[in-house]
């Protein structure tokens, strides 16, 4: 691995304004008759300031601070905070303060298994309604009635689909060695988007519409001989599957498509390598 | 002590700006501020001076990262995504005034490994020094130094890179072939 230079540490530490005293000095009358490095100094100047200019809109809204200081302040005074405050209720012997204390604990812990029961039931709501099992028997007509791989006219149809729903975005996972071989209506509305793999491997992308608002976690579930990642964002419902596909490299996969669908852009360069990287690690497709 | 919430108000927006660089999605960015100021106000221990306070607010924003890192089992791809550090340093790449744009340059930022976007974005946006960022990141100052030129060297080739394509409307000539 090649070093920066230590002169290159030099021009960036004037830049940031580290260098003091004696050393700002000397750098200063080094500049002064080095028309190289002045040019450097000007560069990084430059580049600093873009660095800046880059980030000068807050990438969301700030949150709420008087909303939390109002928080914070209802939940007494710092001098008490909870966890001194629950022990100072056990030193004092659960006395009435301590029990309503505890009392409130116990309605606490109550709603959060009901909070828990209640999501995970909604978690399981694209799975519920039919359409994990519509996508499993879809990607298993695609296995067995395969169609010839035509990556450019796939790629053709999806971006003809994607015109007609500007919601939809679907990463391109030749980094992983999978490319687009299918593109087809899936049910109504929805999409099956079929990638291929250079070692037998064969892996679907649904989605579908849906009207019900909110955020579904991303699960995971074996069904049958398929492994089926669903999950639910902006509007829309997901499944990602697989069969015989090493589960660690499918389940990278699927957690990288989320992010690429959550954010509407394709992968960075860190994912690209940490999937060809596990790609290569990994074992061919056994279907 | 009471805690300075002017002090929280006068960071929370380099801090919503430090999490995007650390995580690259706004929503979760906006989250892991949040949750940093809940744990800063009930922190137990709070910083003495006016001025301890972003470096303390910075760390514990950097600790609420790496905890939902471990729990979206990512952490280890914060680690590895350090590309090859194959530049010749020598050769200065000159950017032109016009590639410097906001899109040119979030884009190459975005390209980084998360180390050199967080170190560029402690000095350039938060406005850290050396040494602050030395002890948040509890690395030592030479590493600080030259982790920045490195990923201020890769910026600038990013930046370079993407010259090929058209920007404002512009076609833009490769710097490199400029330079040579």
């Amino acid at each position: 691995m090649r070093q920066v230079s230590t002169r290159t540490e030099t021009v960036n530490a004037f830049v940031d304004g580290e260098l003091k005293g004696a050393e700002a000095a000397v750098f200063l009358g080094e500049l002064a008759g080095d028309a190289a490095l002045a040019r450097q100094v000007s560069d990084l100047t430059r580049l600093k300031a873009a660095v800046q200019d880059s980030f000068d809109e807050l990438p969301c809204h700030a949150p709420d601070l008087q909303e939390l200081f109002d928080q914070y302040d209802a939940g007494g005074d710092r001098t008490g905070d909870r966890t001194g405050g629950w022990r100072t209720a056990i030193r004092r012997g659960l006395t009435g303060a301590g029990l309503r204390l505890l009392a409130g604990a116990g309605a606490a812990v109550a709603a959060v298994v009901l909070a828990a029961i209640v999501f995970f039931w909604q978690a399981d709501g694209v799975a519920r309604d039919g359409f994990v099992a519509q996508a499993i028997d879809a990607h298993h007509r695609w296995l067995t009635r395969p169609l010839p791989s035509d990556a450019p006219e796939g790629r053709r149809q999806l971006a003809a689909f994607q015109r007609l729903n500007d919601r939809i975005y679907v990463p391109d996972l030749s980094a992983s060695k999978l490319s687009i071989g299918l593109v087809t209506r899936f049910g109504d509305d929805g999409v099956q988007v079929g990638y291929v793999g250079t070692r037998a491997c064969h892996l679907s992308l649904f989605i579908r519409p849906t009207d019900t608002p909110g955020t579904l976690a991303m699960s995971e579930a074996m069904v049958r001989d398929s492994r089926v990642f669903s999950w639910r964002e902006n509007r829309l419902d997901y499944a990602l599957l697989a069969v015989g596909m090493d589960k660690i490299r499918l389940r990278l996969i699927a957690e990288d498509v989320l992010q690429a669908t959550r954010l509407m852009q394709p992968f960075d360069r860190a994912t690209q390598m940490a999937l060809r990287l596990n790609r290569q690690k990994s074992q061919p497709c056994a279907a | 002590m009471k805690i300075c919430r002017r002090e929280i108000e006068k960071t929370v927006g380099p801090m919503l700006k430090y999490s995007f660089a650390l995580c690259r999605d706004s929503d979760l960015a906006c989250d892991l501020v949040q949750d940093s100021i809940v744990k800063a106000l009930s922190a137990r221990n709070l910083p003495e001076r006016g001025d301890s306070y972003k470096p303390w607010l910075f760390s514990i924003l950097r600790n609420v990262f790496f905890d939902h890192l471990r729990r979206t089992r990512r952490w280890s791809r914060y680690h590895d995504d350090t590309p090859p550090d194959d530049l010749d340093c020598a050769t200065a790449i000159p950017v032109e005034q016009s590639l410097i744009n906001r899109l040119t340059v979030r884009g190459g930022l975005a390209r980084l490994s998360g180390q050199h976007r967080e170190i560029l974005v402690l000095i350039d946006v938060a406005g850290f020094t050396y040494g602050e960022a030395a002890e948040l990141l509890e690395i030592p100052a030479g590493t600080v130094m030259s982790r920045l030129s490195r990923a201020r060297q890769r910026l600038r080739q990013e930046i370079s890179s993407d010259n090929l394509h058209t920007l404002d409307g512009m076609q833009i000539v490769q710097a490199r072939k400029a330079a040579e």
